[in-house]
């Protein structure tokens, strides 16, 4: 038997299917689900950036009724942050493969999108959890100053910021999680089927 | 549109339960195929004719099954063989010896050889698969031939 004795067997195999009413609700379904879902992602991106946004003028407000100069310099990063979160989230969005390229352009564009992906989450404490956490300890911290313009550390806040500090430790560990379960395993099969198209 | 894609799905219905079928993992079939079929949807609204339509089907059921993110990748890296599945629903009580030959011959080569050998079987030209996989045509012709000679040394002599 050769290779080519299987074409009418493999023609058989992937003859057009007969079933159209079966096919017409299926098509709908998807129909549906894609709306859905384009629903969805567009609902939690203008959700991610207005909320930032809309936590700015609360920040310009702080600064007109300022304690100090610590508590300036914290509102400050935190204006900063609210600004520079969404635009990194929406510059990783822009790397987005279309499905209808050769597959080895999908696959080499998928890898770059998964590696800023997998970067971005990795790197989170630098770009959300840092500027965002230095912001706050800045603004509580400067409400507390003295005549002589010194912070004081109550035992409340000593708590509060161990409590902050702690949070932050769990969103670095989940997102770090997240990006080992999710990224990792999909950059490993892009860059294995890279690899067998350069066999 | 909605009556055309319909059109186009019946017509290919075979290639894209084979596509999702050679690429899923056990027990997530109904979700690859669904999931390419979405992916045609979203894709055929922008679809401009630019290149043959069996072209554009490929492209984007490849792609799709290619990055499907499956639910628990960890738990789920027993493969379910094409023959297992595709066999199971397509040719219950039939004759199934070339069949079973063609699958498990299927399943021994990795992602891309099989996908070139689909399009081949498929009747698809060596300049159209080359358009598809994006290498050359010439790579396409190489890996075909070392394909069948994969094949007969494994098979030749087996059956008359």
């Amino acid at each position: 038997m050769r290779l080519d004795d299987l074409k009418e067997e493999w023609q058989q195999e992937i003859e057009p299917a007969k079933c159209e009413d079966h096919l017409k609700a299926l098509v709908d379904e998807v129909k549906t689900k894609t709306l859905k879902i384009d629903k969805e992602i567009k609902r939690r991106d203008i959700l991610e950036i207005l909320i930032a946004l809309l936590l700015i003028p609360f920040w310009v407000y702080g600064l007109f009724s300022s304690a100090g100069n610590i508590q300036s310099i914290g509102l400050w990063v935190l204006i900063i942050a609210c600004l520079f979160i969404p635009y990194k989230l929406i510059k990783a969005k822009q790397v987005s493969p279309t499905k209808d390229a050769s597959v080895k352009g999908f696959l080499i564009k998928e890898q770059e999108k998964l590696k800023l992906q997998n970067d971005l989450v990795n790197s989170v404490v630098w770009w959300y959890l840092l500027p965002l956490l230095t912001g706050i300890i800045l603004v509580t911290l400067g409400g507390t100053v003295n005549e002589f313009g010194v912070p004081q550390i109550t035992e409340q806040l000593a708590i509060y910021y161990s409590f902050l500090g702690l949070l932050c430790i769990a969103v670095y560990l989940l997102n770090k999680r997240a990006a080992n379960k999710k990224f990792a395993p999909l950059l490993k099969q892009v860059e294995k089927k890279l690899a067998q198209l350069d066999d | 549109m909605s009556v055309e894609f319909e059109h186009v799905i019946a017509n290919n219905q075979g290639r894209i339960r084979y596509i999702a079928a050679r690429y899923c993992h056990h027990g997530e079939f109904d979700d690859m195929y669904q999931e390419i079929l979405l992916q045609l949807w979203r894709s055929f609204e922008s679809f401009k004719g630019n290149s043959a339509r069996e072209t554009w089907l490929y492209k984007v059921a490849l792609n799709t099954a290619c990055t499907f993110v499956r639910k628990s990748i960890k738990h789920k890296e027993i493969k379910q063989t094409v023959a297992e599945q595709f066999i199971q629903e397509n040719q219950m009580g039939q004759e199934i010896c070339q069949a079973d030959v063609l699958n498990s011959f299927m399943n021994s080569l990795n992602d891309i050889d099989a996908t070139i050998l689909m399009m081949y079987l498929d009747g698809l030209s060596s300049d159209v698969s080359a358009d598809v996989i994006g290498i050359t045509a010439n790579a396409v012709r190489v890996r075909i031939a070392r394909i069948k000679n994969e094949f007969e040394n494994q098979y030749i002599g087996e059956q008359s």
